[in-house]
């Protein structure tokens, strides 16, 4: 399945935000391991959702896979920039009870750096 | 009887009872819908239902006319019914391409019509059968519009006392019954069971029989689309904007349509892997339907189908970030989630799922 997604890591103050962009599915996994590689070391791994249209079934199973070796990797993992309509999915799959959500970047690093850092 | 869809229950209090349903098909298309129950308990009440049964299902091919019929009945009931025993009952001749109601009613509950989150009673005088004979039966007519349904049912469900002797009474069965919504007579019948036993909680056996049919006319639909996919990743995208495509000019909520979108996706996905195995001699088929209650969206393979979509169980995202537990198996959760109703049905060579959204829901 071709990659239709976009991965971009920028780290800054012990946060990794990987700013997604197209589609979050089965074409996504590269991209997502290859960020996550990227993004080693950091305290916090910030899922930057804005330039994503869709995620699917597959899609959220990476996300998991992504969210259970971040947990045995013990690097906290946040989201912003997800739509009425995937907050409402991360809602009900309960991801984001493993997962602080964020309107946006800026609201995202206010709360991570009022914590530990 | 195309266009109607018919959902019945009965449970006895004993292993044998007095209630009764019947459906009868009259030779002119028409429908006939008997509902009754016979005052007392056990055997005798049984042998008293089976007699009236089989003079009504007589007098229903002879007489047209619900008043003549439940007359006739009457003449035949009050020279043998054992004192102390009598029978209401209620009998009505349904249409089915109009929905037209002619109906009767020997002393019975009166039956209760929803539409668009509004119940209402059906009125029709008359006295019980099996009382004393020249009883006239009076008439009524009502129409039932697309979407609307019609309960019938026997006291034993108004009836019913809670641990503290107050009756389940006609109003607050009314009131489940708006409630429960639009859609799907055998869910219906399963909401009001369940509100019944929340209400009679501690009782410790169920009181007197109790019948629920439920006769919904179904939604008048529009095709607004009918496609083939190739079985083929990726492709539940175009399926998905074909399908808003379709749908663009229903008006919608902007969130419903999302929700929408992700069950149409995710079946999608699910008939193209599983169902057709991914096979481009085997496509996938969507169709698109609209009426004035619901907008209806069936997708359908050439597989078997996966057991039932509604009993999947919830995955367990503990287990998953635990390593215990593949992380996929979020599709059929995500459509459950997603629509009102789930339905899915197949024949030799096709399954089909079907995703309903209700226009009325008020969601999440």
């Amino acid at each position: 399945m071709a990659t239709t997604l976009e991965a971009r890591v920028r780290r800054g103050d012990g946060i990794a935000t990987v700013a997604l962009a197209g589609d979050v599915d089965g074409g996504a996994r590269e991209a997502l391991d290859a960020a996550y590689t990227e993004a080693a070391g950091a305290a916090t791994l910030l899922l930057d959702f804005g330039d994503v249209a869709y995620i699917n079934s597959t899609g959220i199973a990476l996300i998991v896979g992504l969210l259970g070796r971040a947990r045995a990797d013990g690097v906290a993992v946040a989201a912003c920039g997800l739509s009425d309509h995937y907050r409402q999915i991360f809602e009900i799959t309960r991801l984001s009870d493993f997962m602080s959500i964020h309107a946006d970047e800026r609201s995202a690093r206010a709360a991570t750096q009022g914590g530990a850092r | 009887m195309r266009g109607w869809g018919v959902a019945a229950d009965y449970r006895p209090a004993r292993e044998v009872g007095g209630d009764f349903y019947d459906f009868i098909d009259l030779p002119d298309g028409r429908f006939v819908i008997v509902v009754g129950a016979v005052t007392d308990k056990g055997v005798p009440a049984a042998l008293v239902m089976a007699a009236t049964r089989s003079v009504l299902r007589a007098s229903a091919q002879r007489l047209i006319e619900p008043g003549a019929v439940l007359e006739r009945v009457n003449e035949h009931l009050c020279p043998d019914i054992p004192e102390n025993m009598f029978v209401t009952c209620l009998y009505g001749v349904l249409e089915p391409a109009s929905g037209r109601l002619v109906f009767a009613n020997a002393g019975h509950n009166l039956p209760l019509v929803a539409l668009g989150g509004a119940t209402s009673e059906l009125r029709a005088r008359g006295m019980p059968l099996g009382l004393m004979t020249g009883m006239s039966y009076e008439e009524t007519e009502a129409r039932l519009q697309p979407g609307a349904q019609l309960l019938l049912y026997s006291d034993g469900i108004t009836e019913a006392h809670d641990p503290g002797r107050e009756m389940f009474g006609g109003p607050r069965l009314a009131a489940a019954m708006a409630e429960a919504g639009g859609g799907d007579g055998g869910r219906l019948i399963r909401a009001l069971l369940e509100r019944l036993r929340a209400f009679t909680a501690a009782a410790a056996e169920q009181e007197d029989d109790i019948t629920l049919v439920a006769i919904r006319r179904l939604p008048a639909a529009v095709e607004l689309a009918d496609f083939r996919l190739e079985s083929a990743p990726g492709n539940e995208r175009e399926a998905i904007a074909r399908v808003e495509l379709a749908l663009a000019g229903e008006g919608l909520e902007p969130a419903q349509m999302e929700q929408l979108k992700t069950a149409v996706a995710e079946a999608t996905m699910n008939a193209m892997e599983h169902g057709n195995g991914f096979d481009p001699e085997r496509p996938v088929r969507l169709t698109v339907l609209a009426s004035a209650a619901e907008v209806r969206v069936c997708i359908s393979d050439h597989g078997l189908g996966q057991g039932d979509l509604r009993a999947a169980p919830r995955p367990d995202l503990d287990a998953k970030l635990a390593g215990q537990q593949t992380p996929r198996g979020w599709g059929l959760f995500l459509i459950r989630n997603m629509v009102d109703e789930l339905h899915e049905h197949g024949d030799d060579d096709t399954h089909t799922v079907e995703l309903v959204l209700h226009r009325d829901a008020r969601r999440h």
